[in-house]
């Protein structure tokens, strides 16, 4: 019999090329270029100044930059778990084969393809005005709803809302984790006499954790990353009040309107060691709580 | 026979992956462009090839983007097409887009170096844009003759100087007004502004109307749209309390905190009296386009509007009458009319070829009777005395009304006026932010004056070159 040895590298390396060229040109060396901005002032039309840590050293005492962080990390805590958990409710009552599953399954995956998208969030700015489909429904059952949208202290949880309504994708994961647990674990519970809920939270959930752990983290940086719903709905200015300034909002707004292209440089690798922090520590801590079974 | 198959499926790989790095490199202009480039969408939007036929000089094709709504574009448009005709050489790609939005996408197109070639341009940015190079500077063309300025006045071709330097051709002259709903008032039994009212007629005729409104059961409608935030409004009260304008003649905040703090005082006042929207319905607004603003919804009765777009809004409210008044005065205040246009500028990081066909764009635009007959007033009245004159014979009574009321408030308007630095448009966006906490009741009046004027001053000097 003949043995293949793969003694041709450089055709991987030849197919790879397109992947190759396309990650250098816009990620790898934006990422340096990036960098180097951070250190100037920079407005890309004239030449950028090398100013040093300037840009950090505003950035921090930028009450903007505060109000952005509390905005986005309001967001990601409120917005993460709750999300989780529905990915997870429904995954659990979408394990059972009832008549129509798959259609379930499909209507409830839908909007996280689309959720973060232009139109989505036109839409849910409109769902949520003065006179907006939610008030309507509102006064159908006499609550008089107020401008959920142009008021400073719900404009926010709308947003959350939008981010808790696409559950789809950690759903669709939970999914695939769930149908891994041995039905074995489950007979040995029903013979022991354990209930639904027992069920679900001493074998269920442990077994779920590596599921649980990689669409916390990847839930977390996406929604760290969140930029069209907050610029869509509060028309690009985190209005009304800066309610809604995502983080990644007030960079856009430094860089590209207000020409500071070397300060929004600064804030974007901030954001980059925030997010790096947060998942090491997920990760550091994952070990205590992540049950892999090997 | 597999190593055939694998030789030839690595040399496409590699050509395709050699194809999208030469695509990602600029000019690719009418060569077709590849989908994966960011540039595609600015470059070639038209079908193609550039032009025909004829003439000795080679096809050109330059981008003109300007602000408004649909009913300009389509005209906007049509002249195009009447300067295509007379120039077949020249094509134009027409990119419009609503003002909010212009500016947005401007500073971006600007700061990758994809400015449109012919852009509308307007006093209150142009400082920015000429202290960042994207204009290009026109006196040599107008020097040479390609466009021709001998029929603008003077103070028409100085509206579009900035350090002494002509960077854009004034295509209208406008002023700001007040477009009153005299129908609306009258159905509520309240007296209309005159010409010269004043800030306390404002509050009057606001009482007034608040009181008949909710006599109807009307609790969502007002007098007039929340212009704590306006800028451009701000800048009245601050010359009618005796400032020369927002700037100094070099570049500083003219106004001080306690024309801020009492300008927002008055707002608030009228604000607790409803005269003027809540802050969450104004913040709703805010973005409306004008067929779903408050006033074209008979909510308000009275919007402030630079009066060349009276014929915009007449056609949106057909079954009412509105009338055009000047902003409102203040008591022992001075005048602080003045007359702005809405001009036409070149941008600077293009070829010479592109430049030259923009300059020829706009002198057909602004001297052309072919175009003027189409353009009559949609930015204001032409720059061009002769232009105005040979309109006269074209123009409705809207447009007289126009042309009437921009000649009234020209001749008050004895004032002078300074030119904004750069970093205004930063200004503007940070005078609204402040408008907006003052409306939820996040800043007193007092406190948002002293932050306006620091933070402003702050602003202009990192501006500073």
């Amino acid at each position: 019999m003949k043995k293949y040895k793969f003694n041709r590298p450089w055709e991987g390396y030849a197919f790879l090329t397109p992947w190759i060229l396309g990650f250098l040109l816009f990620t790898a060396i934006p990422m340096v270029l990036s960098l180097y901005f951070s250190f100037t002032q920079y407005d890309v039309l004239t030449p950028p100044k090398w100013v040093g840590l300037k840009n950090y050293i505003d950035l921090a005492k930028d009450p903007r930059v505060r109000k952005s962080l509390q905005v986005t990390f309001t967001y990601v805590a409120i917005g993460v778990p709750f999300q989780l958990a529905f990915a997870l409710l429904l995954a659990v009552i979408f394990k059972n084969d009832i008549p129509g599953i798959r259609i379930y399954r499909a209507v409830y995956y839908l909007p996280s393809l689309f959720g973060g998208s232009v139109a989505v969030a036109l839409l849910w700015r409109q769902l949520f005005d003065q006179e907006g489909a939610i008030n309507q429904l509102l006064s159908l059952i006499g609550i008089e709803g107020k401008n959920w949208i142009a008021s400073p202290d719900t404009a926010l949880y709308t947003l959350i809302l939008l981010l808790i309504w696409q559950f789809g994708s950690p759903m669709v994961i939970f999914l695939g984790g769930l149908k891994q647990i041995s039905p074995d674990y489950y007979e040995a519970a029903e013979i022991d006499g354990a209930g639904n809920l027992a069920t679900f939270f001493h074998i269920t959930l442990p077994l779920l954790t590596p599921m649980v752990f990689f669409n916390v983290v990847m839930t977390i940086i996406n929604a760290f990353q969140a930029f069209t719903p907050s610029y869509i709905i509060s028309g690009g200015t985190g209005a009304p009040v800066d309610s809604t300034l995502f983080y990644t909002l007030y960079l856009y707004i430094k860089g590209f309107q207000q020409f500071s292209m070397g300060y929004a440089s600064a804030l974007a690798w901030v954001l980059l060691i925030i997010i790096a922090i947060i998942t090491a520590i997920m990760f550091l801590l994952a070990q205590k709580w992540v049950y892999y079974d090997e | 026979m597999k190593k055939v198959i694998g030789i030839v499926l690595v040399i496409t790989m590699l050509m395709s992956a050699a194809f999208l790095s030469a695509c990602s490199n600029e000019n690719a202009s009418s060569t077709t462009s590849s989908n994966n480039t960011a540039q595609s969408d600015k470059t070639t939007a038209s079908t193609g090839n550039s032009s025909s036929n004829t003439s000795s000089s080679a096809p050109v094709e330059i981008r003109v983007a300007w602000w408004g709504d649909t009913t300009r574009n389509k005209l906007y448009e049509q002249i195009l097409d009447a300067f295509e005709t007379e120039y077949p050489n020249i094509k134009t790609v027409r990119e419009p887009l609503s003002w909010t939005d212009y500016w947005d996408k401007l500073t971006v197109q600007s700061a990758s170096g994809g400015a449109p070639d012919f852009l509308g341009m307007h006093p209150q940015f142009a400082s920015d844009y000429v202290h960042r190079g994207v204009l290009e500077p026109l006196d040599n063309f107008v020097k040479d003759g390609t466009i021709d300025l001998s029929n603008f006045t003077q103070a028409a071709i100085d509206s579009g100087k900035v350090d002494n330097t002509i960077y854009m051709v004034s295509m209208g002259l406008t002023a700001a007004s007040m477009f009153v709903n005299t129908t609306m008032l009258q159905e509520l039994n309240v007296a209309v502004p005159n010409f010269d009212w004043t800030w306390d007629d404002l509050k009057a005729i606001g009482l007034a109307t608040r009181k008949a409104l909710d006599a109807k059961g009307e609790e969502n409608a007002w007098l007039i749209d929340d212009g704590s935030g306006a800028y451009q409004l701000f800048r009245y009260w601050v010359r009618q309390n005796g400032k020369i304008d927002l700037y100094t003649a070099d570049g500083k905040i003219a106004y001080t905190a306690e024309d801020a703090a009492s300008w927002f005082t008055m707002w608030e006042d009228l604000r607790d009296n409803k005269i003027v929207p809540d802050a969450a319905t104004t913040t709703e607004y805010a973005k409306a386009t004008l067929e779903d603003s408050l006033f074209a919804r008979k909510k308000t009765a009275i919007r402030g509007v630079p009066a060349n777009q009276y014929k915009l809004y007449c056609e949106a409210l057909p079954n009412d009458k509105i009338i055009m008044v000047r902003n409102p005065a203040m008591v022992n205040g001075k005048v602080a009319e003045y007359v702005e246009g809405a001009h036409f500028a070149i941008s600077a990081k293009t070829t010479p070829e592109k430049k030259l066909a923009a300059a020829k764009l706009l002198n057909f635009w602004v001297n052309d009777e072919d175009s003027i007959k189409l353009f009559k007033l949609d930015q204001g009245v032409p720059a061009n005395t002769k232009m105005v004159e040979y309109l006269n014979s074209l123009l409705d009574d809207q447009d007289k009304a126009v042309v009437d009321y921009v000649n009234k408030i020209a001749s008050i308007s004895t004032e002078p006026t300074t030119f904004p630095p750069s970093g205004a448009s930063t200004v503007d966006s940070l005078f609204q932010q402040i408008a907006e906490k003052v409306r939820f009741g996040q800043l007193t009046p007092k406190d948002a004056g002293e932050q306006l004027v620091s933070q402003a001053q702050a602003t202009l000097d990192s501006n500073k070159k």
